[in-house]
């Protein structure tokens, strides 16, 4: 029963206030690309045993898309950011090479 | 025998005694008795029998670790099967059975199974049952079925007429345990500031303390242990941000902090419909689990005997309910603590036959102090057979260390057992918490090093005083004085330097393991030494996995059952483990624990579900004209949350004669229906057009203000999922109309593009739906009963098809959309949703004489069927794409692009061998069965009849008068009159043609007029 | 709707009448001309309530006569500006709780800390109760204002009823 805070009204939600939304900061592919990109862009994601980015949205609350920066095997919370962004801020990069020393890549992928 | 003594018990109230009945005999206890404690009293040992063999059960243990004190606790509406005895609180008039046995407890005709042991061994019905197949159904699983469980189910007409309901708590220190470690634990954390919840399963406090040290040979800071219990419940009575509450058990530790706790209201309350649970669903920083350690039974040959009970259960039974466990007990121990049980026996004037003590070692205090007071200690002794039937009359004893050789016979009525203690790590382990082996005290202890971790990473359970190993007086009230401050300090609470309380010290002899008692015991011992009391789980069981493979604990466990009763193990599993482990040979550790899982102890359903059954179960939605429908006696179907009147039956017309009326009705003059619950989202700003492109297939930007167009949504991966009308406001405001089930889903989605994918797009939108009451007034005289109401000018040029206007209708503020559904002249109006009623029953009285009517969601759904229009989930599945239902129109072909377009680009999207939408019509007219396929010749490479369509929607329409339908098919619109074979399950095959899915006025002259 | 009332258990529940409520939707740099609150906070100006419902919507609760007014008003403000003001009057249903145990009541069906020592007059904080999406805030006199949509009025006037029956005192705050 993950309870994460929201950036923007600063509440801290219990899961039940959220609904989830997948992987984040996935580009998406339009009319142009070939059937391979679509493809990953549609069904490929990193499913990650360990740092994980994803959305969130805080549908009971005051309704905003946020991203959480989770560790799907400890539930570690890197920290919650802002989703208007395509790639994870620098503070949370930080803060997982801090946490996470050994992992490589800190960025979305 | 065991028997009420004179005098002596804590929790009892000798001044205010209950009469109680068990099994229909009429007995006396006192308020303060657990029912348990009670029995005991009136020397009802024998309590149940075995859920495997039918072999007589007595009470073993004094709280939630019981395995056999299982009973039927009241009847009727309050029936409840499987409690224990030990945590049941005893009130007047209480009423219990006991299980498990026909017809009654003394003779129970399922014991034979007992004498059948030898071939019921663990895993027998893996390797019995098999042959022949044909006796499965109509022998075995009936026989099997009824003599399977222990409890009976209470009758399913039986209503529960109590109260449930949840409550949600934020902390900084949640400490579960109310023993002598937690107490310390919350005062050291209360006085450093945090904000602390304290909870203890049991109604009193001090845990096993003032028990264990009635004999006052202990203090804490120089007071007898239970005084000082009492003085630290005062001092934290007087801390506004300490809280401690009895009869609440820590039920579940789980992620990020939270904890499910079980508080039991009102069970010891008689009567009903009153506040019977309580769940408590908890956030907190710190979680200190102060839950003791629970006494592990010794594995020796007839150990299953009523009259056999853990040692420690026999001090609380004497010290908080004065009660003698026998007239003439035992003590069988491999550890210092169980001395003590025989102590208070004896100073209470019980004669206690022996101390026989397994250990050869040093002996320390209590074996001298047994001596100075006369007791007789037999040392390196072991049982190796208990005489008696259903109640304890003596035992043989025998040197340990040997075969079971018969050394004397010891004449005693009861045994009191102590095969050491194991820390109870359960909520230290359920969120993660590792657990290391002891090799001094023989026990799994936590890791202290491994905590389960939370949200920041760092360790969130601490387990404190003897949960965590720390078993004597004196290190449990340091190790929680520790760990109160530890959890304050990290949650930032300081608090003023306190001052560590200081307990006596005694010095303890070391445990020895007795993993089987005696350690050489051939295979005919080892079949009557017990290792798990509830589900008759053996040594020689265990010993039988490992020989056959199941070397896993997991594996052993599940073979076995061992643990796997409502105790969940908690007096089985280490005794268990310790066993699979020399059977194959290897260290204890590295055998392992089985996964620990919430909760502790079994909770009431009722708990869980909370005050959210019966009305509260769903959050039916009801829309402004809601209470019309209902006292109009209309049939109601759900739709999502709302329930939408399906139709509205007069007299005792059959449903489907009202609806044919409610078409023909409409079709003719005029009808209303209550559209209220589709969806309303307006979409406002200077991106607005660009937004509202992408998320439809059609071009939204280019429609003009005062003019509606249908659009269709499809997803990323290409597939139809909403449609509805969408109507220009003003330059740069659009309303979006959903279906029903689509109004929350779609504004989170248009929410979901503009926050994450195009921010810096200018677009506000707001969900309206609850907003609007929507009316659609339908038929030739629609416009004429609009008229009527007067205010506004909708004559055919001023208010065209797809068109929309606003103004005051009959006084009300009203926009009135120009669309149809059904294919006749037809109007939507909008206004407040506080004035829906109010212009419903305007309609009503001002179309009475054209006999205007209300129609519902069926003879909707066959009108717009009479046109071949779609809808979202019939002629949508979440594979169908616009393409396939001849909407092409809909999409816009100069668009770039548009969510789901590039994937209809895909090469099966543009598979020419798509099913296709087209109408059906039988032969004979019938109605075609929805969802049925047409079969095509040969099979496909599973060897299933080929198919090449399928129905999705199938009505009667009395328009017609004949059956239609629309469905999907190979190629559907290039074979127009080609005729299919649709298979029903009834057994009929029914023929029918393809036709175009514009059944009525395909010319749609009358939604034109 | 008809105004119910229940003051037969452990805090006093009851419709409020007479409240409009308009929705705005503006950026959180946009100035308004009037007092616009803080996060997670409401504030008063006159008979107006407002709520801080995310960083750019706020809700406003004002007499039903005053709402043409505040329309305008707003419509006047942010003419050329990227907004939307919207008349929710009719969307949602208005409760007030109040007692000794209001908190508590309302603590046995939000997942939320409703602690005196955390909710505290002007304190706003949307969540759910029960299923459904529901926002609740204290007044500045100590009681408690809950609003829902309507369709679930219902619903949460019988979970609120029920979580305040005679006899469940909880005793946590």
């Amino acid at each position: 029963m993950l309870i994460l805070n929201c950036p923007y009204c600063g509440e801290s939600a219990d899961e039940t206030e959220l609904a989830p939304g997948g992987e984040a900061h996935l580009r998406r592919e339009g009319p142009e690309s070939q059937d391979e990109a679509f493809e990953s862009y549609l069904f490929h994601r990193s499913n990650p045993k360990g740092v994980h980015f994803e959305r969130w949205r805080h549908a009971f609350g005051c309704g905003k898309w946020f991203i959480a920066a989770r560790c799907t095997a400890t539930l570690e919370v890197f920290g919650t950011y802002a989703a208007q962004t395509s790639c994870p801020p620098q503070e949370i990069v930080d803060k997982i090479s801090e946490r996470r020393p050994d992992r490589r890549g800190a960025s979305g992928s | 025998m065991s028997t009420r003594l004179k005098s002596g018990g804590r929790r009892i109230d000798r001044s205010r005694p209950v009469t109680f009945s068990f099994d229909g005999a009429r007995l006396r206890g006192y308020r303060g008795d657990t029912l348990a404690s009670a029995l005991l009293a009136n020397d009802r040992m024998l309590v149940g029998r075995s859920f495997k063999y039918h072999r007589p059960r007595g009470i073993v243990a004094s709280g939630s670790e019981e395995p056999n004190a299982l009973v039927g606790l009241e009847e009727g509406d309050l029936f409840e099967p499987n409690q224990r005895a030990t945590t049941t609180e005893l009130y007047d008039g209480l009423t219990a059975r006991s299980q498990n046995r026909w017809p009654s407890l003394s003779m129970d005709f399922g014991a034979v199974t007992s004498r059948l042991s030898r071939v019921l061994p663990a895993g027998f019905y893996y390797k019995t049952f098999l042959r022949p197949r044909s006796f499965w159904k109509h022998v075995y699983e009936p026989l099997i079925r009824r003599s399977a469980g222990l409890g009976y189910a209470p009758n399913p007409e039986a209503r529960d007429p109590d109260r449930y309901e949840h409550f949600y708590l934020h902390v900084d220190v949640l400490i579960v345990g109310g023993g002598i470690a937690g107490i310390q634990s919350a005062l050291a954390a209360g006085r450093a500031g945090a904000r602390v919840l304290l909870i203890e399963q049991s109604a009193h406090w001090g845990g096993r303390s003032p028990a264990d040290h009635s004999g006052g040979k202990q203090s804490v800071n120089n007071i007898p242990v239970d005084k000082y219990v009492d003085e630290c419940l005062a001092e934290l009575g007087t801390m506004p941000h300490v809280q401690c509450r009895t009869r609440t058990m820590g039920a579940g530790v789980y992620d990020h902090g939270y904890v499910l706790a079980y508080e039991r209201v009102g069970d010891h309350l008689p009567g009903e419909g009153a506040l019977r649970h309580r769940l408590w669903k908890i956030r907190t920083g710190r979680i200190i689990t102060a839950t003791g350690a629970i006494e592990r039974p010794i594995a020796f040959p007839g150990n299953d005997l009523p009259g056999v009970m853990l040692a420690s259960a026999a001090r609380d039974y004497l010290i908080d309910f004065g009660v003698s466990m026998g007239k003439h007990p035992l003590v069988l121990a491999n550890n210092d603590s169980a001395y003590e049980t025989a102590f208070l026996l004896q100073d209470q004037g019980v004669d206690v036959a022996a101390i026989v003590d397994a250990r050869t070692g040093d002996a320390g205090g209590v074996a001298q102090e047994a001596v100075e007071r006369g007791l007789r200690v037999i040392r390196g002794g072991g049982v190796s057979s208990v005489k008696g039937r259903r109640r304890v009359e003596g035992v043989t004893i025998c040197d340990q260390r040997g075969a079971g050789t018969a050394l004397e016979e010891i004449s005693c009525d009861a045994i009191a057992m102590s095969g050491g203690w194991s820390p109870a790590v359960h909520l230290w382990s359920h969120s993660g918490g590792k657990l290391t082996w002891d090799a001094r005290q023989f026990c799994f202890r936590p890791d202290v090093d491994n905590s389960a971790r939370g949200a920041d990473g760092a360790p969130y359970v601490i387990a404190a005083g003897a949960a965590s190993g720390e078993m004597t007086l004196a290190a449990a009230v340091k190790d929680g004085h520790a760990a109160g401050l530890r959890a304050a300090a990290e949650l930032g609470y300081n608090g003023a330097a306190q001052s560590e309380p200081v307990a006596t010290r005694v010095e303890e002899a070391a445990i020895e393991p007795v993993w089987i008692m005696p350690s050489q015991a051939p295979v005919t011992l080892r079949e009557k030494a017990f290792l798990d009391f509830q589900n008759d789980v053996k040594v020689s069981d265990v010993e039988l996995a490992a020989r056959e493979g199941f070397e896993s604990v997991e594996h052993a466990k599940r073979y076995t059952t061992l643990g796997m009763a409502t105790d969940q193990g908690k007096l089985s599993n280490i005794n268990g483990i310790a066993i699979l482990s020399d059977a194959l040979g290897r260290p204890i550790p590295q055998t392992g624990t089985t996964t620990f899982r919430p909760p502790y102890t079994p909770i009431s359903f009722g708990s869980i579900a909370g005050s959210q059954t019966g009305p509260r179960f769903l959050p039916i939605r009801r829309t402004p004209i809601q209470d019309w429908h209902e006292e109009q006696g209309a049939y109601f179907e759900p739709v999502g949350h709302w329930r939408r009147p399906y139709c509205y039956p007069r007299g005792d017309e059959s449903h489907s004669d009202a609806v044919a009326r409610e078409i023909l009705q409409t079709r003719n003059h005029v009808g209303l229906l209550d559209a209220s619950t589709l969806g309303k989202i307006v979409v406002k700003g200077p991106d607005a057009g660009r937004l509202l492109d992408m998320l439809y297939t059609g071009r939204m930007s280019t429609l003009k203000p005062g003019r509606c167009r249908y659009g269709l949504m499809c997803s990323e991966n290409g597939f139809l999922m909403d449609d509805g009308v969408v109507a220009r406001l003003d330059e740069e405001t659009f309303l979006c109309h959903t279906t029903t089930g689509g109004a929350d889903h779609i504004h989170a989605h248009m929410e979901d593009w503009l926050q994450t994918e195009w921010w810096d797009w200018k677009v506000y939108t707001a969900n309206l739906t609850e907003q609007f009451a929507q009316i659609a007034v339908v038929g030739p005289k629609s416009r004429e009963v609009l008229e009527r109401l007067g205010g506004m000018n909708l004559g055919r040029d001023a208010l065209p098809f797809m068109g929309w206007c606003e103004g005051m209708l009959a006084g009300i503020s009203a926009r009135i959309f120009r669309i149809s559904f059904s294919g006749e002249l037809s109007y939507e109006i909008a206004v407040a949703a506080d004035q829906g009623i109010e212009l419903w029953e305007k309609f009503l009285a001002a179309g009475q004489d054209f006999g205007i009517s209300p129609y519902g969601t069926e003879a909707l759904h066959v009108m717009r069927a009479e046109k071949g229009f779609i809808m979202i989930g019939d002629e949508t599945d979440g594979t169908v794409i616009p393409q396939d239902l001849g909407l092409d129109w809909a999409i816009a072909k100069g668009k770039d692009d548009y969510i789901g377009k590039r994937a209809q680009m895909r090469s099966h999207m543009i598979d020419p061998d798509r099913w296709k939408l087209v109408g059906l019509e039988t032969v004979d007219g019938s109605v075609l069965p929805e969802g049925a396929y047409a079969v095509a010749s040969g099979k496909t490479s599973i060897g299933q009849r080929a198919t090449q369509g399928r129905v999705t929607s199938s009505y009667h329409s009395p328009t017609l008068g004949r059956g239609i339908a629309m469905g999907l098919v190979l190629r559907g619109p290039e074979r127009m009159g080609d005729e299919l074979e649709f298979p029903g399950t009834d057994g009929q095959v029914y023929k029918a043609r393809l036709v175009s899915p514009v059944f009525y006025n395909p010319e749609g002259t009358k939604q034109d007029a | 709707m008809r105004k119910r009332q229940f003051d037969g258990g452990i805090a006093r529940i009851e419709d409020v009448e007479g409240y409009g409520m308009v929705s705005l939707r503006v950026s959180a740099e946009t100035a308004l001309r009037r007092a616009r609150p803080q996060r997670g906070q409401a504030c008063w100006e006159g008979e107006t309530t407002t709520l801080w419902m995310s960083p750019d919507e706020l809700l406003f609760l004002c007499p039903r006569a005053e709402v043409a007014g505040l329309l305008r008003d707003l419509a006047q403000d942010l003419a050329g500006v990227h907004h939307l003001a919207a008349d929710v009057s009719s969307a949602r249903a208005l409760f007030d709780v109040r007692g000794r145990n209001a908190l508590e009541v309302m603590a046995k069906l939000m997942p939320i800390d409703l602690s005196p020592q955390k909710f505290s007059p002007g304190r706003v904080r949307r969540s759910r109760i029960g299923q459904v999406a529901a926002a609740i805030w204290m007044q500045q006199d100590g009681a408690l204002r809950v609003i829902c949509f309507r369709s679930v009025a219902d619903y949460v006037w019988d979970l609120m009823v029920d979580a305040a029956r005679p006899g469940t005192e909880v005793g946590a705050f």
